[in-house]
């Protein structure tokens, strides 16, 4: 029932000292970018002159040297230098696929927590209204904002657009985007997200994710698939609903044991795909103990991601 | 982040909770499975005593996103005080609750926290504080240590009293009281020449009179005890083994569960505080010193009596767990000196 430990040391990377370049160590200022280990970046590094290159986001000038303010890795965009961070929030990009969380009803639009710099901004004209068919949105649907989504609810929407002040316009029009049922939410850091060919992966398992592109992931019960559902069969009942449906005990198991794969690779700083998470998961059942509670130690974590990057 | 909770989330939560024959968690864990418990000792060289306790993540200070942890540092520190007779026991505690652990609170929400948590750490080891009130004395009815606990709460993902009383508990296990040597005045007595009847009972007169009457030299100047070694840490504290222990039952009727995450305690608002100690090995002896039902939702009478019951059970067994650890540290640092 307790068990208890001595707190592990934090770890860190033997390399990280070999890496570090001088600031006094003047270099070509064209090879700034060599191979990949050499673009990793910490806060005071020297990366090139300022005579030749301008500075971008995460980086600062410091007598005629271009330097790096934070940790990550080195972008460059023609004369354009910057160093985009190794462990940030989520910096939207349109046709991104995010999950967020309502955190306020405002007057024609809902404000929409994305773990991203700016706030998102879910307008009522970007939803889909009861009865189908594109319409105007009306007063009446205005007054009963709430009855679509309220204050703590999950959705998936897609980045739409950049409002002037950066703030992040979503959009929920595709019955594939709406609230979230039957599971739960996993919260890794958004550096760890690949751009997959689709976000909605359904493991073997029964269970589905939904892979937002700011860190957030849905880990649900698998849904039927979408049976050519014409426009007119969308029924604001089933979509807005808070009910869940009943769930039997193994696949609260298996999305418990999901879960808990993509805390592991999150810990271990291994970036998500749906082909690592379900091998992931064949590999956590073939181990002899089952019990998903034991996915919780330090140890099972190592071993796990041992027998996983020795698969590569 | 924000830590509210859709309704789906909560009735996944729940349902999962009071589903038979055996409920899983969002995590795998059964109702009654803790996380994971890290503790260590001495952690901040100037206090007296201090202690971190870690639940849940690995154990390391790795505050990312995806790997909830509770961790807190608690830190115990000795000072004189006169012994005053309308004070109770000489037990102050303050928690710290810092910005980086709730991302969401502005600062007078965080103040609010701090006050509240303080309180609530306070009461639960306010009785078991009497307990130690024997020791921490340095001259009987005049003057004592005053112990003041001061905890930083680093991160928390749920059942923070918990983390915090197990972090309280390792520092006071590592609290060593200063030994202290008592100072009576004693007198070089020249012995009166001329008159015998000038012979008074010196053991009546108080120090100041003596002082002041300059023909007789007190050994010591005003000041009541010293240290016997300075560069000495002290002695520990007599039956660390029955400090307090903290459990926290959330109430699901007909269900409860222990060591809720975040997610659970919005979901399931209703929990009940218990602090025990247990003096001896013996099963039938045990103290439970404190209880706190906090929550919108009442319970009722009856069933308060079978909670307490086994409340006490898991406080046992996390106490046994604990002394274990901490002894076997004790035996390791020992080891290594």
């Amino acid at each position: 029932m307790f068990s208890i430990i001595s707190p592990s040391e934090p770890r860190f990377d033997n390399d990280v000292e070999g890496e570090r370049r001088h600031g006094s160590k003047q270099k070509d200022a064209m090879d700034f970018d060599l191979d990949d280990s050499e673009n990793v970046t910490s806060p005071g590094q020297f990366i090139t002159s300022s005579a030749t290159f301008m500075r971008g986001h995460g980086t600062y000038v410091d007598q005629e040297e271009v330097l790096a303010s934070v940790a990550g890795t080195i972008e460059r965009v023609n004369k354009l230098v910057s160093v985009r961070a190794l462990k940030s929030r989520y910096t939207g990009e349109i046709g991104d696929l995010v999950i967020g969380r309502i955190t306020e009803v405002a007057a024609k639009r809902w404000k929409v927590d994305v773990f991203g710099r700016n706030e998102g901004v879910l307008m009522l004209s970007s939803v889909n209204l009861p009865g189908g068919v594109q319409r105007r949105k009306l007063e009446s649907d205005e007054l009963q904002m709430r009855t679509f989504f309220e204050e703590g609810d999950l959705l998936v929407a897609e980045v739409h657009q950049f409002f002037n002040d950066g703030a992040i316009s979503l959009h929920t029009r595709s019955l594939r985007y709406g609230k979230l049922r039957n599971g739960q939410l996993v919260t890794v850091s958004p550096m760890l997200i690949r751009r997959l060919k689709s976000h909605f992966v359904a493991l073997h398992c029964g269970v589905d994710l939904i892979i937002g592109m700011n860190g957030f992931i849905w880990v649900s019960k698998h849904a039927k698939e979408f049976e050519g559902q014409s426009e007119e069969g969308f029924e604001a009942q089933a979509v807005y609903s808070n009910k869940n449906d009943d769930i039997d005990n193994a696949t609260r198991t298996a999305i418990s044991r999901v879960t808990n794969i993509i805390r592991i690779l999150s810990r271990h700083s291994i970036p998500l795909t749906d082909s690592i998470i379900a091998q992931a998961y064949d590999w956590a059942m073939e181990q002899d103990s089952n019990e998903v509670k034991e996915m919780l130690t330090d140890d099972y974590g190592e071993l796990m991601v041992q027998a996983l990057l020795a698969f590569r | 982040m924000s830590t509210s909770l859709s309704k789906s989330e909560a009735g996944y939560i729940t349902s999962a909770l009071l589903a038979s024959p055996d409920p899983v968690r969002a995590d795998g864990r059964g109702l009654l499975d803790f996380r994971s418990i890290a503790v260590e000792t001495s952690v901040a060289a100037l206090a007296n005593g201090s202690g971190r306790a870690v639940l849940g993540g690995t154990g390391s200070t790795n505050i990312g996103l995806g790997d909830p942890a509770s961790e807190a540092i608690v830190a115990a520190r000795l000072e004189v005080e006169d012994i005053d007779s309308s004070s109770g026991v000489g037990l102050t505690c303050s928690v710290t609750c810092t910005p980086s652990a709730y991302p969401q609170h502005t600062m007078p929400q965080l103040d609010d926290l701090s006050s509240d948590l303080s309180a609530l750490l306070q009461q639960s080891l306010q009785s078991s504080a009497n307990i130690l009130a024997p020791q921490l004395i340095i001259i009987p009815k005049k003057k004592r240590w005053h112990l003041n606990l001061d905890a930083v709460i680093i991160s928390d993902s749920g059942n923070i009293l918990d983390t915090l009383v197990i972090a309280a508990r390792a520092a006071l296990w590592d609290l060593r009281v200063p030994r202290t040597r008592n100072l009576d005045f004693q007198r070089q007595t020249k012995r009166p020449t001329t008159d015998d009847a000038m012979e008074v009972d010196e053991s009546k007169r108080d120090a100041l009179g003596s002082a002041v009457k300059g023909s007789r030299v007190a050994k010591k100047p005003a000041g009541d005890f010293e240290l016997e070694d300075y560069w000495d840490d002290g002695s520990p504290l007599k039956e660390r083994e029955s400090l307090p222990v903290c459990v926290t039952l959330n109430l699901l009727p007909p269900v409860h569960f222990l060591d809720a995450v975040t997610q659970e305690e919005r979901a399931v608002p209703t929990h009940i505080h218990m602090t025990f100690s247990f003096p001896t090995a013996d099963p039938a002896d045990s103290i439970l010193h404190n209880t706190r039902l906090v929550g919108p939702s009442e319970i009722p009478y009856t069933s308060i009596a079978p909670l307490i019951e086994a409340g006490e059970g898991y406080a046992r067994r996390m106490n046994e767990a604990l002394n274990i650890k901490l002894k076997g540290d004790d035996r390791q640092r020992a080891a290594f000196a």
